[in-house]
C-alpha cells in the first residue's frame, strides 16, 4: 500500500494509525509536522530544487509483515535482498540483521548467542511497543537530534518509519556486527528509518548498515536519522557502505554522544544518490571520549555529494580525528564540509582532520571546506588537505604492466581510498571495493 | 624486434630523428651517449610513453605495434624497467601484479600471484614482504630497481627495455641483477635494450651490440 502524495495533518494520522502508534508519538508526529513547516529549506549547500515534497509519497508498506525467517519474506522482496548477498552474509560473522523494503521492515533477527548475552535487537516499533522497551525508547528517540535540527529532521520525525532499536548491557560485547539493510523500492517516495542505539558502561558493538535502491526517473528521498548513545568507556564502530540510486536525495542526519573514556567510530562509504547532504557528528560529552572518522565518496556524473563530520569536544582530553578521502569524476561535484569546535575547559584536546581529494578529470569539481572553532587554548588542532588529479605517471606505469587504463584508474582510486575501506570487515571492504570499480566503469 | 624511421618529437621539436635498428631475439643490445642524447626517450617510445609524438614503425615478430596502447604492447611481450619506478598510495604490488596478469589471461587466485612474487621477490634480495606493501613506496632507489626486476620474472616478458636499472644498485647487487638477468635470458631467449651509464651491470651479460647515440641520433653501431 502507498500512502497519497504530500504531507498534511491528516496523512499523519493515517500514518500513526497504520502503525499503531502511542498518543504521544501521535502527538510527536503531529509537532514535528508544524515545525517541518516552520523550517526553510537549507541555504547553503547543493541544490534540491528537483525535491518536490509534494509530489513524494511518505508512507508506502509492501503487503508483507516482518518476520524472522526468510522463508516468510514474498520472494520478490526476498529475491531483491539475496541479489545483495543479504541472506547469506547472515550465515557469517553477524550477531543479528534487519532488513527494510521502503517503509518497514520485512525482516528481523538477531542471533541467540548474542540475546543470550543480553545484545537487544528490535525492529524500532516493536521497541517503543514493548513494556519491556517503551520507556527507555522514549527518553531516548530524537532527544539528541532534536526534530528543529534542519526541516529534514523535522519531516523525519512527522513520518518516520521502521529501523532498529539497539540495546547493549553494561561491560557486553556484541562480538559479532549487526546489520541492517534498507532497500528503496518505490518510485517518488520517502525513507524516514530510524535507529537508535543505546551502549551501556563498557559495552562495544559494530554496527553495519548498507543502503540501495533501483533507480526511477522520479525523485526518491532518503531522510533517515541515526542517534547513538555511548556509554562511559563503552565503544562503537558504525559502518556505512551506500549505494543510493542516481535519483536519490540523500539528506541523512547521525549523531553520537560520547560519555567519559568512550569511543564512537564512522566508517562510510558514499557512493551513489543525485544528492547526498549528510555530515555524522559527535559530541564528546566526557572526558577522554573519542571519534575516528574515515570517509570515502565517490561522485560521477550528475552527482553532487556534500558530505563530511562534525565533531564537539565538550570535556577535557577528548579526541578526534578525520580522514576523508573524496574522488569525482565525469563532472561530478565532491564537497568535504567540516566542523571541529572546542568548547572553553575542554583542556588537552586534541584534533587533527585529513581530507584528500582525487580528481579523475577537468570537468569533474571538489571543493573542501574545514571549519574549526577553537575556544580552549591548550587544544592541540591540525588540519591537512591535499586536491590533486590522477596522476598520468602512475596510470601509465601500470599499462605498462598490462593492464587496461580503465582497470589501471580504478586501482589508483582503490589504493586512494584503501585506508578506509580497510577500516571495514572485509567482506564489505570487498563490496567497496567493487562499488568503486564498477563507478570507475561507468557502470553504477 | 625493429625499429624503422622512429622519430619523436614536441609540439616544437624533433627529439628523434630516423631512428633505425635491430635487435635480434634473445640478444642484448647497450644504448649508450651522453645525458639528453635521447636514449630514454628511444625507450619510452618503444613503450608508447606519452608526452611526445611519435612517428615511424615497431615491428615486434614482424607486426607493427606502433599504433598500439601501452597496455597492448605489454601484453605482446614488452616490459620495462622505469629510471623512476614511481609509487602508488594504497595499492600493493600483489593487487598490482594480479591485475597485470589477469589482463595477460592468466587468472591467478590471490594466494598463487602472492607465492610467485614472494620468490621472484627474494631472488632479487628483496624481503617477501614487500608484496603486501604498498607500491614502491618507502624503498630506496637501488630496492625501486630491485622490485623492477621482480615484477619482470613473474611478468615473463619477452622485450625487456632497462632505463638505467643500475642506478642506485650496489656494486654486489648490480653483480647480482647482471647474473638474474643472465639466467633469465638462458632460459626464455629474452631481448634486452639497455640503457647504462655504469658497466657493472652487463657483467654477466654478453652485449651484443652497442649503439651510441647523439643529439636524437644513431651515429654509431
Amino acid at each position: 500500500m502507498r500512502l497519497r502524495d504530500g504531507l498534511d495533518d491528516k496523512i499523519i494520522d493515517e500514518i500513526s494509525t497504520l502503525k499503531g502508534d502511542p498518543e504521544w508519538m501521535r502527538q510527536f508526529r503531529h509537532d514535528c509536522l508544524k515545525t517541518y513547516h516552520e523550517l526553510d529549506f537549507p541555504k547553503w549547500g547543493p541544490d534540491l530544487s528537483g525535491l518536490d515534497l509534494e509530489h513524494i509519497s511518505n508512507y508506502v508498506r509492501s503487503s508483507s509483515a516482518m518476520v524472522s525467517s526468510w522463508d516468510e519474506v514474498p520472494d520478490d522482496i526476498r529475491n531483491s535482498f539475496e541479489q545483495l548477498g543479504i541472506p547469506e552474509s547472515e550465515k557469517g560473522d553477524l550477531a543479528g540483521v534487519g532488513a527494510q523494503y521502503d517503509s518497514e521492515l520485512v525482516y528481523h533477527r538477531v542471533k541467540e548467542e548474542a540475546s543470550k548475552r543480553g545484545v537487544v535487537y528490535l525492529g524500532i516499533e516493536e521497541a517503543m511497543k514493548d513494556p519491556k522497551y517503551a520507556e527507555i525508547f522514549r527518553e531516548h528517540f530524537m532527544k539528541l537530534v532534536p526534530p528543529s535540527d534542519h526541516k529534514f529532521t523535522a519531516l523525519h520525525g512527522a513520518v518516520w518509519s521502521g529501523g532498529s532499536f539497539v540495546h547493549i548491557p553494561a561491560g557486553v560485547s556484541a562480538e559479532f556486527p549487526l546489520q541492517s539493510y534498507y532497500r528503496f523500492n518505490a518510485p517518488g517516495a520517502g525513507q524516514f528509518e530510524h535507529t537508535l542505539i543505546i551502549l551501556e558502561e563498557g559495552a562495544n558493538l559494530h554496527f553495519i548498515e548498507g543502503c540501495s535502491a533501483p533507480k526511477y526517473n522520479v525523485a526518491n528521498l532518503h531522510a533517515g536519522c541515526v542517534e547513538i548513545f555511548v556509554g562511559k568507556n563503552a565503544s562503537i564502530k558504525y559502518s556505512t557502505v551506500e549505494s543510493w540510486s542516481k535519483n536519490m536525495f540523500n539528506l541523512n542526519t547521525k549523531r553520537a554522544v560520547v560519555e567519559e573514556g568512550g569511543k564512537i567510530e564512522w566508517v562510510t562509504g558514499s557512493f551513489g544518490s543525485q544528492v547526498s547532504m549528510l555530515y555524522p557528528m559527535a559530541i564528546l560529552k566526557g572526558r577522554g571520549a573519542s571519534m575516528e572518522y574515515s570517509g570515502v565518496s565517490l561522485a560521477g556524473e550528475g552527482q553532487d555529494l556534500d558530505t563530511g563530520v562534525k565533531v564537539l569536544h565538550q570535556a577535557p582530553d577528548t579526541r578526534s580525528l578525520i580522514n576523508s578521502k573524496s574522488i569525482s569524476k565525469s563532472g561530478g561535484k565532491n564537497t568535504f564540509r567540516s566542523l571541529v569546535k572546542v568548547l572553553n575547559d575542554a583542556k588537552n584536546s586534541r584534533s587533527f582532520t585529513d581530507c584528500a581529494s582525487l580528481m579523475m578529470d577537468d570537468q569533474s569539481h571538489n571543493y573542501t571546506i574545514p571549519v574549526f572553532d577553537i575556544r580552549e587554548a591548550s587544544a592541540s588542532v591540525a588540519h591537512e588537505a591535499s586536491v590533486g588529479k590522477i596522476s598520468e605517471r602512475e596510470i601509465e606505469y601500470l599499462c605498462s604492466r598490462g593492464m587496461s587504463e580503465d582497470t589501471a584508474r580504478g586501482l589508483i582510486v582503490r589504493g586512494f581510498a584503501n585506508d578506509v575501506s580497510k577500516q571495514l570487515p572485509v567482506e564489505y571492504a570487498i563490496e567497496m571495493n567493487n562499488y568503486l570499480k564498477l563507478s570507475m566503469e561507468g557502470n553504477l | 624486434m625493429e625499429l624503422c624511421g622512429f622519430c619523436a618529437q614536441t609540439e616544437k621539436s624533433e627529439i628523434l630523428h630516423d631512428i633505425s635498428f635491430t635487435l635480434s631475439a634473445g640478444s642484448t643490445t647497450l644504448l649508450t651517449g651522453a645525458n639528453g642524447a635521447g636514449k630514454s626517450t628511444i625507450l619510452r617510445g618503444i613503450m608508447g610513453l606519452g608526452g611526445l609524438q611519435y612517428s615511424g614503425k615497431i615491428l615486434l615478430d614482424g607486426k607493427n605495434i606502433s599504433k598500439l596502447s601501452i597496455d597492448e604492447r605489454a601484453r605482446s611481450g614488452i616490459f620495462m624497467s622505469f629510471q623512476e619506478p614511481v609509487a602508488i598510495e594504497g595499492l600493493s604490488l600483489i593487487e598490482a601484479l594480479r591485475s597485470a596478469l589477469e589482463a595477460k589471461g592468466e587468472k591467478l587466485a590471490l594466494s598463487a600471484v602472492k607465492v610467485r612474487i614472494s620468490e621472484a621477490l627474494e631472488k632479487v634480495g628483496l624481503s617477501p614482504f614487500i608484496a603486501s606493501r604498498e607500491l614502491n613506496h618507502k624503498l630506496s632507489g637501488g630496492e625501486k630497481k630491485k622490485c623492477e626486476i621482480a615484477q619482470m620474472l613473474v611478468l615473463q616478458p619477452k622485450l625487456v627495455l632497462l632505463d638505467e636499472i643500475d642506478s642506485g644498485l650496489d656494486a654486489k647487487s648490480c653483480k647480482s641483477i647482471s647474473k638474474i638477468l643472465s639466467n633469465y635470458q638462458a632460459e626464455t631467449g629474452a631481448t634486452y635494450l639497455i640503457v647504462s651509464h655504469n658497466l657493472k651491470i652487463l657483467s654477466e651479460l654478453k652485449v651484443d651490440q652497442e649503439l651510441i647515440v647523439e643529439d636524437g641520433r644513431i651515429v654509431k653501431k
